[in-house]
């Protein structure tokens, strides 16, 4: 019996509030969509037919990417500010305080969203696009860098050293 | 919260002292929505490196037309001579507080948005600068010494070329700044090297 998935989105979006989750979702949908029908129906997309799971996981990360962690880092550069400028370390946003602690906690989530973009290879400029289209151009120039490294470094590693392997 | 991060910014590469002030009980709070009287939150406070004149950088406080006194709208972010926001409960007819500042004391300020550059979104913010800044309207903005920002709109996405040409033709049109992407080539808009190419307020640059 196979075992059922649970979508990229779903994941990455578990246990956050409705209005943004259902933000989140509805541009996945909408690109996902999108994505799809360029590559059923363009050629210069038809390289990617093959990866369509690679493409869900690279559309819900750059999405999620836009929509949480830069605004999260945003609240830490802005933090620093008003310590730095003001007697104080505690900032109240409505009902909610952003304090030191709190403020590190939100870094460290940007520090180790960071370390895992670097440790699969993963360039930060995949996330900057407003079409598409654009993702999907980005995505089969990634495509070609990795599987052209790849090649190369067949030939000029016979030890075969175990590499961790990108999800093309 | 980024954007009136990059604002503070601009006023302290340009010389400008800052201070977050106001605080409320040593916190310093954050002024999310134009509801609310504007005493009950912090902003922050720039003071000019010459002839220590003081201004206050505010978020989300109303502000006069400059076409009718009798109507307000709120940018996001406003920079307005210090000490100067005013309140009355006289326009609501619930008798609620309202703070707002009266045009002369506004020096220039920012709207922001979440969004993806549409051509709707661009040709607003032009009906808000003809509302606050009308003189901006016929080019006849006056140069502030100390500098001050031009009137900006900061969008957080990015743009495709329809809306990189309507940026261009506005700001062809009028001393504004248009800047996209938010996220990304804000920091490299804000940094040392690049803030002299934004804007000042004022007439837009001879060509």
């Amino acid at each position: 019996m196979a075992i059922k998935e649970s979508p990229i989105i779903n994941i990455l979006t578990y246990q956050l509030p409705f209005v943004l989750t259902n933000q989140i979702y509805n541009e996945y949908q909408s690109r996902l969509k999108e994505a799809i029908y360029l590559i059923d129906n363009f050629n210069t997309y038809k390289p990617l037919k093959e990866n369509i799971k690679t493409i869900e996981l690279f559309l819900a990360l750059s999405i999620f990417h836009r929509r949480i962690i830069t605004n999260l880092d945003g609240a830490v550069k802005f933090y620093e500010t008003v310590t730095k400028k003001g007697e104080t370390d505690t900032i109240r946003i409505g009902s909610y305080d952003l304090t030191g602690d709190e403020k590190n906690k939100i870094l460290a989530v940007v520090i180790n969203y960071n370390s895992l973009l670097e440790k699969f290879s993963i360039p930060p400029i995949i996330m900057e696009y407003y079409e598409t289209r654009e993702l999907l151009k980005k995505l089969i120039t990634l495509k070609s860098e990795l599987e052209y490294g790849d090649n190369n470094k067949k030939k000029g590693n016979e030890n075969g050293s175990k590499e961790e392997e990108f999800p093309f | 919260m980024t954007c009136f991060n990059y604002i503070v910014r601009f006023y302290e590469l340009n010389g400008y002292e800052l201070i977050a002030t106001n605080l409320q009980n040593g916190i310093y709070r954050y002024k999310l929505t134009p509801a609310g009287i504007q005493s009950n939150f912090s902003h922050f406070e720039a003071t000019a490196s010459k002839g220590k004149e003081k201004f206050e950088i505010q978020h989300n406080l109303a502000i006069q037309s400059s076409q009718d006194s009798t109507l307000f709208t709120t940018p996001d972010i406003s920079i307005i001579k210090k000490d100067k926001v005013q309140y009355t409960t006289a326009y609501y007819d619930t008798k609620t507080t309202f703070s707002f500042v009266v045009n002369k004391d506004l020096m220039s300020f920012c709207e922001v948005k979440q969004f993806n550059p549409f051509p709707e979104l661009l040709f607003n913010f032009i009906g808000v600068l003809n509302e606050l800044k009308k003189e901006y309207m016929v080019d006849k903005g006056k140069k502030l010494n100390p500098i001050h920002i031009a009137p900006s709109l900061m969008i957080s996405g990015k743009p495709n070329k329809q809306t990189n040409n309507i940026k261009s033709s506005l700001e062809n049109r009028y001393c504004v700044n248009i800047i996209y992407d938010l996220f990304y080539s804000a920091t490299f808009t804000f940094s040392k090297g690049k803030i002299n190419d934004l804007r000042k307020a004022g007439k837009k640059p001879s060509h």
